[in-house]
């Protein structure tokens, strides 16, 4: 009965789901501005997931969770608008000559919404528990220790030189979290933050509320009293639901719900502009047959048509990948990444052929229609070069751990969203890839001394001339390596009723730009209705 | 009393056979719920660590023992993923699937039985033969694809009603009410085909037999030959079926509560089958099994109110 349930339900997730086929698009509808904020009222947002908790060290938010997260807690650091981290909680961090130890100060006059003070204590336990966290450690790996210098700065002491540390912390690793929350055993379900709302209530599956936090440390917000967050899985629905009125704003990852909303007149809309986006891409198991020749992957790369993919299966939202970073990012450059060339591909496929025999591989993909019609579509285009696919289709949990084993030959994926390329250090660097059957973070398992060269300068130094040129190599070397045959950029949109105003981002500490939308994630501080 | 024990005490060994099963269906699908806590990073250490401390390292006897010691202490665990004890979980989401059931059970027999009764009222005339058409076209139609185009006119088209979620009915009862009108129609619509064909099919059957001719020779009226003399004989079968139905509008509202993001068992069962969170998981099902058995007992029970017959012949055995 169960197997039998969870194909319905399948059936049914027909239209929500997101394979690889969505990609970045020119922004449309820009949000409208009506004069000054006005504070009060209440906002009510349909997510496209339920969370399993919101204590950074024992849940794994998805892009719903995160806006939970945002609107709960502060982070030490804040990405603005230009991929830049800014000072958010904290006040500014000095480095020592080598990049290897780094002073924060920590902003005075701070309450957690318990009442307890932010001070350098707090700040040294959170840390210290996010880097013993099995969620969160292996990404702080850098990081030997945390001491406290005075009641408001603390040192954190690295392996190795990290110049690009506050970036670290402008992600969800300098997510500051009360005291009391570690000696909680249930803390996932009683967040205590610093941030402009706190946990009001929260029926898993139903709705959870928000309230203002009347102690916020920036004057004058949030805007709104009270917020609603409603999980609506379906993307489709979750549309309905805010055409019918039933919610005031939505996000979406889904391809023909941002091609609908496109052409609405009636909701204002806001496509990510701002930020990394994911990447959908086939991941090719370098570390065993038949993907560990390059000509295969080169064979795979020339015969794939992206665009194909997301005229049809991502409704025509958006522009196809050449590598990790898309266009508009700072990281961006060229890859050289090969153009569809069926003829050659042809004669690749010809030249394995008369050495190896017939040329069949298996491509995985999870059991929603969406992704499936991915991996069809590229089945098609695969055939047209002489290589026959069979498609396998995998579980969503069993998908993960077949990836992390290599227990695969191509696989249907979408990562690579890090707002600084060092973030993404373990899923190319050699030391991550390990044979099959063993967990590896480097899923693709290839090495390549290059990228780990390139990995190093780029984590190592502070010029981000060298940076850029560092994850250029990067790209390129993916490029012409080929463990991954890039799809597109994924797509990302708010939308809301007329009257939701603040959509596009609001402000850093300092009152410049912040960061827009990111992944699906956005602040909830500065929205407000009027 | 004897014949409530009884059925009561078939109970225990369906409840054995149905946790054990899914107990070892659900942990023999492909998938780990430790993967899907810790996501892509996991490393093997940190894997191997999580495993023990979720008691997954043991074998799957093993662990079904234990759950069915806590559950004999009343206790069905917490959720691997929000560690959410599993009874406030189901607590929290019954009211909304009962509510969702019942109502969609009222709306279906609210239908059913007086298109049933109009139909066998006439047989092959023009009621019956649209009936019959109507009722043929309610279970082609999939719920789901129900659900799209009641959305589309109830909710974005003429606004009338809300496209998904849910208020509580302490909350506010009229809204709790609007809420689960459309998820309500959608589950109720293939049974009211069902229920109108087998109603109509016993009325007609029960209309031909002596006691109706006698009672039309005494010049009772139509009206009341039909609904007093002929409705009660003829709902045998569909008493029958309501109780095997249960099953399917089950699995029906877990479609339903999915599409409508109602936040009742069907959703909460469906993301721990995906999050392979066993205890969740194995709760549900004692609900859903426990559930099923009693509302076929009172099947049974009430039998004996519609034919008293019945009862004389259980006292026998």
């Amino acid at each position: 009965m169960l197997l039998t349930l969870l194909l319905l339900v399948a059936l049914v997730t027909a239209a929500c789901s997101s394979g690889g086929g969505s990609t970045r698009g020119a922004g449309s509808t820009t949000p409208t501005s009506a004069g000054p904020p006005k504070s009060g009222g209440r906002l009510v947002i349909g997510v496209e997931a339920e969370s399993d908790g919101f204590d950074l060290t024992k849940n794994r938010p998805a892009a719903s969770g995160t806006v939970v997260f945002r609107a709960i807690y502060d982070q030490l650091y804040v990405f603005d608008k230009y991929d830049k981290p800014q000072p958010s909680l904290a006040t500014g961090a000095e480095h020592n000559a080598d990049f290897t130890e780094w002073t924060i100060h920590v902003r005075a006059g701070v309450t957690f919404q318990d009442g307890t003070p932010l001070d350098a204590a707090a700040v040294q336990g959170n840390i210290q528990a996010i880097k013993s966290s099995a969620l969160t450690g292996p990404l702080l790996n850098p990081i030997v220790g945390v001491d406290v210098v005075d009641p408001l700065s603390v040192r954190v002491r690295l392996n190795s030189a990290l110049p690009a540390f506050p970036s670290y912390m402008a992600t969800a690793l300098g997510t500051i979290q009360a005291p009391a929350m570690r000696k909680d055993p249930d803390s996932g379900r009683h967040p205590i933050g610093t941030g402009p709302y706190r946990l009001k209530s929260w029926t898993p599956g139903s709705s959870l509320v928000l309230a203002r936090n009347p102690n916020y440390w920036r004057k004058g917000l949030p805007y709104f009293d009270e917020i609603e967050i409603r999980p609506i899985p379906d993307a489709h629905s979750r549309l309905s639901a805010l055409r019918a009125g039933d919610v005031d704003m939505i996000h979406t990852s889904d391809g023909q719900s941002i091609a609908d909303l496109r052409k609405e007149t009636s909701l204002q809309v806001q496509e990510e502009k701002t930020g990394e986006t994911e990447e959908g891409f086939v991941m090719l198991n370098t570390g065993k047959p038949p993907f560990d020749d390059i000509r295969l992957r080169k064979a795979l790369a020339l015969a794939t048509n992206p665009q194909q993919v997301i005229d049809i299966a991502g409704a025509g939202v958006g522009t196809t990948a050449d590598g990790p970073w898309a266009p508009g990012s700072p990281w961006y450059t060229p890859t050289g990444y090969p153009k569809m060339d069926v003829a050659q591909a042809r004669s690749l496929v010809q030249q394995i052929k008369a050495e190896k025999g017939a040329v069949n591989i298996e491509l995985k993909a999870t059991a929603d229609p969406a992704t499936l019609q991915v991996a069809q579509l590229l089945k098609d285009q695969w055939s047209q070069v002489g290589i026959t696919t069979s498609i396998k289709q995998v579980e969503q949990s069993q998908y993960i751990l077949d990836a992390l084993k290599g227990d695969y030959q191509g696989i249907l994926w979408r990562q690579f969203g890090a707002r600084d390329p060092d973030l993404e250090y373990p899923w190319w660097n050699s030391k991550y890839a390990a044979p099959e059957g063993a967990l590896a973070l480097n899923f693709a398992r290839h090495a390549s001394k290059q990228i780990d060269d390139a990995q190093e300068q780029g984590r190592h130094s502070d010029d981000p001339a060298v940076r850029k040129a560092a994850y250029a190599t990067v790209g390129r070397v993916l490029a012409e390596d080929l463990p991954y045959v890039w799809l597109s950029h994924t797509v990302w949109a708010l939308a809301a009723k007329p009257d939701i105003h603040g959509l596009g981002g609001g402000t850093e500490v300092d009152g410049s730009a912040a960061t827009g939308p990111d992944n699906g994630s956005f602040s909830v501080a500065e929205l407000w209705r009027g | 009393m004897r014949f409530v024990r009884r059925q009561l005490l078939h109970l225990v060994p369906v409840l054995f056979v149905v946790t054990f099963l899914s107990f070892l269906l659900i942990n023999l699908l492909p998938g780990d719920p430790v993967i899907t806590i810790l996501g892509p990073g996991a490393t093997q250490e940190h894997v191997t660590a999580l495993r023990k401390e979720l008691a997954l390292d043991e074998p799957i006897p093993v662990r079904y023992v234990h759950w069915l010691k806590r559950i004999a202490t009343g206790h069905l665990g917490q959720s691997y993923v929000n560690r959410q004890p599993v009874l406030e979980a189901i607590r929290q989401r019954l009211p909304t699937t009962l509510e969702l059931m019942i109502l969609a059970e009222a709306f279906a027999l609210a239908l059913a039985i007086p298109m049933g009764i109009l139909a066998a009222r006439r047989p092959n005339g023009i009621f019956d033969r649209v009936t019959t058409t109507t009722a043929f076209g309610l279970l082609a139609v999939p719920n789901f694809m129900l659900a799209v185009v009641l959305v589309y006119v109830f909710a974005l088209h003429w606004h009338l009603l809300p496209a998904e979620g849910y208020t509580a009915l302490t909350q506010n009862p009229f809204e709790n009410l609007r809420h689960l009108v459309l998820p309500a129609v959608t589950l109720a619509a293939a049974d009211v085909a069902v229920y109108v064909r087998l109603l109509r099919s016993e009325m007609v059957t029960t209309l031909q037999q002596d006691f109706i001719t006698l009672a039309r020779a005494k010049g009772l009226p139509d009206r009341r030959i039909l609904l007093r003399h002929a409705f009660r004989p003829s709902t045998f079968s569909l008493v029958t079926v309501i109780g095997l139905n249960l099953g399917r509008l089950i699995g029906g509202a877990f479609i339903v509560e999915y599409i409508f993001a109602l936040p009742g068992i069907g959703t909460l069962t469906v993301s721990s089958i995906f999050n392979r969170d066993y205890l969740v998981v194995q709760g549900t099902v004692v609900l859903i099994a426990v559930g099923y058995v009693l509302a076929n007992f009172l099947v049974d029970v009430s039998y004996s109110f519609l034919d008293p017959r019945i009862k004389d012949v259980r006292a026998l055995t």
